[in-house]
């Protein structure tokens, strides 16, 4: 019999998060106030968030600790367990080992509730009866949720009402755990009301969802507002699934030579990735990859060569396979239509080259995630399926290169209310691309001269 | 603006949900969302779909609009809504 799986106990749970902020080389810009331009303090802050979670997210100490009442929550699912993923390796054929921490065990069925319960914690400790927040397909809010109803607050959600009308599971569960969840936009608010006027039939947006959540907590008394991503505070908290990652790897006598996670705003990603990325920081020798979406077309069809990130030409070269930025027509490269949906440590770190990108396309997450399900049994959430994809890649490279690795990734959730994702993918609904070759050849000239990695 | 594409099928990396291209078209409130070229200009020529579909003052504001942080974004709600009350 082989070992498949690597258990802390209770008693070796971690007891402080660690904060990447602390070992920055460089520092990081901070953000500004769009109305004065200056660096944004606490008291703009402090209409939305309580003052300790403030303090936090501006923090640099390295090591904060965690307080024993989120700790014992904690212990409902934590210490995770790591996974040696024995029958993906099997069926990949590369001289890989491959380990895994297994977030999908928590009771919302992601890593969410890792920032969840912490949010809940602090607003209870500062006073607060009542959280809002906004949900996509509901992944947070369902982790929201449960935290709130945790620590006895008052939660309410408002879920962009697509995802509302098309994932009414997680609308369950955020019920089940006590909480309400609003269809986005909706007449409870006047940032809602105003757009209905205008578009009475709006599918929503996460943009809508935001200022509807935001405009309840700062119009209603004893409420603030939770965010799952991207800031700096929900990093932190995520930072326990690398330490916990670390000690299992040391019971093992193992360390990893690529550390993966899968980026949407960041905070899963920086979970597995800032503890190991402060090893790197201090000489360790370990690559780090952040998997994400794009609708990359064929690897066959571009050349892997360093692309930039966005239009403008603002954030560092991606290393991906590419037909290069230029393909994107050249009036937008003057404007806007920039994204910026992720974490700002993690495009700092990127920036820094201590973090890799990588980019996958749908119909190639999916087939990783298919894959996984058929050989490891458990069905990941779509989002995990990037990271699936990279470790896939990860694999191929070691068996072209001859290298035996040893890959560590976060796993970040299941996928099971997001069942009708796989179906829309098994029927062939996605989108598959196809580029004509006339397109093809003036992509790959227009990325002729980019380094290639 | 209705297009042929309408009923076209991708997964949206900020809803973490499958969407159409009438989603996307009209995510921004009346404007597309900010990523519609990345995630479907592979597909078929969403540039040129555009153009026609939105008049010069749309494809201004579409192709102009500054792109923010989320800090910034949310401070810029919570000036707005303090504005309002």
């Amino acid at each position: 019999m082989e070992q498949v799986k690597t258990i802390l106990e209770d008693h070796e749970i971690p007891r402080q998060w660690y904060n990447i902020m602390a070992d920055l080389p460089t520092p990081m810009k901070p953000p500004l106030h769009p109305g004065t331009g200056q660096p944004v303090t606490a008291n703009d802050l402090a209409a939305i968030f309580p003052m300790n979670i403030i303090e936090q997210e501006v923090s640099t100490q390295r090591w904060i600790d965690i307080p024993d009442e989120v700790l014992q929550k904690y212990l409902l699912w934590r210490p995770s367990p790591l996974y040696r993923a024995r029958n993906f390796e099997k069926l990949l054929g590369c001289p890989v080992q491959i380990y895994y921490k297994n977030e999908g065990v928590s009771p919302a069925g992601s890593h969410k509730p890792n920032a969840a319960i912490p949010m809940a914690y602090y607003n209870k400790v500062a006073g607060t009866k009542r959280i809002t927040t906004e949900t996509g397909a509901g992944q947070w809010g369902s982790a929201l949720s449960m935290a709130c109803k945790m620590f006895d607050l008052v939660c309410r959600v408002y879920m962009v009402k697509v995802s509302y009308q098309q994932k009414p599971y997680r609308r369950m569960m955020m019920n089940t755990w006590g909480a309400e969840c609003i269809p986005s936009p909706s007449n409870l608010t006047q940032s809602g009301r105003d757009f209905l006027a205008q578009y009475p039939d709006s599918p929503g947006s996460l943009g809508i969802a935001i200022s509807e959540a935001i405009e309840d907590c700062v119009t209603s008394p004893d409420t603030k507002y939770a965010l799952g991503s991207v800031l700096n505070h929900v990093l932190l908290y995520q930072s326990i699934i690398g330490l916990e990652a670390q000690k299992q790897m040391q019971k093992l006598g193992l360390y990893p030579d690529v550390v993966m996670g899968c980026c949407g705003g960041g905070s899963n990603f920086a979970g597995i990735a800032t503890p190991y990325v402060c090893d790197k920081i201090n000489g360790k020798q370990v690559k780090v990859v952040g998997a994400e979406p794009t609708s990359c077309p064929s690897m066959t069809k571009g050349p892997f060569a360093y692309d930039f990130g966005d239009l403008a030409r603002t954030t560092p070269l991606l290393p991906m396979y590419t037909l290069g930025h230029d393909y994107v027509p050249a009036p937008i490269h003057a404007g806007g239509l920039r994204y910026h949906g992720m974490a700002p440590i993690v495009s700092h770190l990127v920036r820094e080259k201590f973090i890799e990108p990588r980019a996958y396309d749908q119909l190639k997450t999916f087939d990783a995630g298919v894959k996984w399900a058929r050989s490891e049994g458990f069905i990941p959430a779509p989002e995990t399926n990037h990271v699936l994809a990279a470790v896939v890649d990860e694999a191929m490279r070691a068996k072209e290169e001859g290298k035996e690795k040893v890959i560590l990734f976060n796993w970040s959730g299941h996928g099971l209310v997001d069942m009708a994702s796989y179906d829309a993918y098994l029927s062939g609904k996605l989108e598959a691309y196809e580029l004509p070759d006339h397109e093809i050849d003036r992509a790959l000239n227009a990325i002729k001269d980019f380094p290639k990695p | 603006m209705k297009t042929d594409h309408d009923h076209q099928l991708t997964r949206c990396p900020k809803l973490g949900d499958e969407m159409t291209f009438a989603y996307c078209l009209r995510e921004a409130d009346d404007l597309p969302c900010a990523r519609i070229m990345q995630c479907w200009f592979r597909s078929f020529d969403v540039e040129a779909l555009l153009k026609e579909g939105l008049t010069s003052d749309e494809w201004n504001r579409f192709t102009g609009a500054e792109p923010k942080d989320k800090v910034s974004s949310i401070i810029e709600m919570i000036e707005k809504v303090k504005r309002q009350t």
